[in-house]
């Protein structure tokens, strides 16, 4: 994400004051444009990553310790509330209900600070200043998205539900082939439905259960998305081939950005031996056997990639983050003042941002196990 | 018991601010009190981003909300390990009516403690009132580790000097040492 800052008068006025050899004059700079900045880059965070698509930011004060009370029926099947029947009045039974559970969760704080010759700011170069600043936020980004995303697909890595009636399910299913296709799409929606019955096992209510709305892939498999157009989905003389206005659909598109209504994203960091796939397989028990297809008895973040389903529409992933008593923001962005002084001529700034990560309901993720035989 | 008194002078630029304390004790009251020596457990790379580790509190079915740690740490010197510098803040599970600090980062930090895995400032060089020293403590003697992040006087093979007394120690128990983690280190207290 690019920062730019405007070749405006007052802009040029003010980093032309950062670089003042009065000392007074250059804090006074620093502060304006610092109180400036943390909004900015707080924007640019949330609107950079791909994790803030995910995760829904819950806000508190900074110093708090809130927690998040999970249903008051949170893993408790049918029954639990007593229901009978009586032909004449008579009796005063009655099912007593007690508290539910609260799940805590730890926050961490991301620091950063640049620093830059104070000769920039006196020549007006905005260009570094900003470039400063630009990579400062970057930097914070990449750590927040790996933190967001370790998260998730740690939910993911140990996530199981039991159906009623039905064994336990991982809620990552293994491809059918070595490459994905429509038949694994398919399979993640019902697996996705399965794991998400009413508390009577039967059928959830909408909008409970929305299904996968968004699939996060990586680029290889975007590659395989994007062959749909110009080659059948299996080989053999009666190969299955995707309706001609879809397979134009995604010719023009160069892939597609939704399949049976599930928005497809394309992350790098997915893929095998990528950063993401080698963090799931960390995640993994080494008796997390994901399946067995052509031989590959367990998922290896080497040979294997996993796919990412979601649903959204839960909200069950969560940011708490703080927000600042002073400012009211999220992103805090200071004044660094071991420079506040003329001999060293330099000026610095430093930003940090105090947040969480936590998923309070793993039936919100389900995955691909996309097998490598 | 080296105990770090409130008197002290120490610059800022002289204090590591990277490293967590070790996550192998992570249901012991109080770990680590200020002033105790500690050496690298687990070192520190620009790269290495936070370890996820097990559930901060409760564990439901389906639910994730891990402790965030610092993936590089430290842990208390031992007599002849290399030490980094003296805590500047107590390393506490749970305060002193027993409850957990994870679930009250307000109170930790109005306690100046930290909880294992999250980061704690470490003095590398300042003046500092320290109590509890092992041994006899005069002016001009060497302080040198002594094993469980133990400061001590007098001479031992192997151990490391880390400063020097300022005086003897007074009707409380308490030394002025001047403490350098980085100009001592390689002189003999054998």
């Amino acid at each position: 994400m690019k920062i730019t800052l405007k070749n405006t008068p007052e802009q040029v006025e003010l980093i032309k004051a950062m670089g003042s050899r009065n000392a007074i004059v250059a804090r006074e700079a620093q502060e304006a444009f610092a109180a400036f900045l943390g909004p900015v880059i707080q924007k640019v965070l949330y609107k950079a990553g791909t994790a803030s698509t995910v995760y829904v930011d819950a806000e508190y004060d900074e110093d708090d310790a809130p927690s998040y009370p999970l249903d008051l029926y949170y893993n408790e099947g049918s029954g639990y509330v007593t229901v009978w029947s009586q032909n004449t009045a008579g009796g005063l039974p009655t099912s007593e209900v007690t508290g539910g559970g609260e799940v805590k969760f730890q926050t961490y704080r991301l620091d950063s600070a640049v620093s830059f010759l104070k000769r920039y700011a006196r020549r007006s170069r905005l260009d570094v200043v900003s470039k400063a600043v630009e990579r400062m936020t970057n930097e914070v980004l990449v750590k927040q998205e790996r933190n967001a995303w370790a998260v998730l697909l740690k939910a993911l890595a140990t996530a199981s539900t039991t159906p009623k009636g039905g064994s336990a399910l991982k809620h990552v299913i293994t491809s059918a082939g070595t490459t994905f296709g429509l038949t694994d799409l398919n399979a993640l929606m019902t697996r996705m439905k399965r794991i998400n019955s009413d508390f009577d096992g039967g059928t959830a209510a909408a909008p409970y259960s929305k299904g996968v709305t968004d699939l996060y892939v990586s680029p290889e498999v975007m590659q395989t998305i994007r062959g749909f157009s110009f080659t059948p989905l299996s080989s053999g003389a009666s190969a299955p081939q995707l309706p001609e206005g879809v397979r134009e659909e995604i010719y023009r598109a160069a892939g597609a950005g939704s399949i049976f209504g599930v928005n497809i994203t394309e992350l790098l960091e997915l893929g095998v031996g990528k950063k993401y796939n080698t963090l799931f397989d960390s995640f993994l028990g080494s008796g997390d056997n994901l399946g067995n297809v052509a031989g590959n008895a367990d998922f290896d973040g080497s040979a294997d990639q996993i796919i990412i389903g979601i649903d959204n529409s839960k909200g069950a992933f969560i940011r708490p983050v703080a927000r600042q008593a002073e400012s009211g923001g999220t992103f805090t962005a200071l004044p660094d003042d071991q420079f506040n002084n003329n001999r060293v001529d330099k000026a610095g700034f430093y930003g940090f941002i105090e947040e969480g990560r936590m998923c309070l309901d793993a039936r919100a993720i389900v995955g691909i196990s996309l097998v490598n035989a | 018991m080296a105990l770090l008194r409130p008197f002290r002078q120490v610059n800022e630029h002289n204090i590591i601010n990277l490293f967590g304390y070790s996550v192998a004790d992570t249901s012991t009251a109080t770990i680590a009190l200020k002033g105790k020596v500690v050496k690298i457990e687990s070192g520190w790379k620009a790269t290495d981003d936070l370890v996820i580790a097990s559930d901060i509190g409760g564990s439901f079915g389906n639910v994730t909300s891990p402790r965030f740690n610092s993936p590089a740490t430290v842990t208390l010197c031992g007599q002849t390990d290399t030490p980094i510098g003296i805590l500047l803040m107590d390393v506490k599970n749970l305060d002193e009516n027993g409850e957990a600090l994870k679930f009250n980062p307000r109170k930790a930090a109005e306690l100046g403690a930290v909880i294992p895995g999250q980061t704690v400032p470490i003095a590398t060089q300042g003046l500092f009132l320290l109590s509890g020293i092992v041994g006899t403590t005069s002016a001009g003697l060497k302080l040198h580790t002594a094993g469980t992040g133990e400061i001590a006087t007098g001479t031992v093979s192997g151990a490391k000097q880390i400063g020097i007394c300022l005086g003897a120690a007074d009707t409380e128990g308490s030394t002025l040492a001047l403490l350098n983690f980085s100009s001592f280190l390689e002189t003999s207290v054998a």
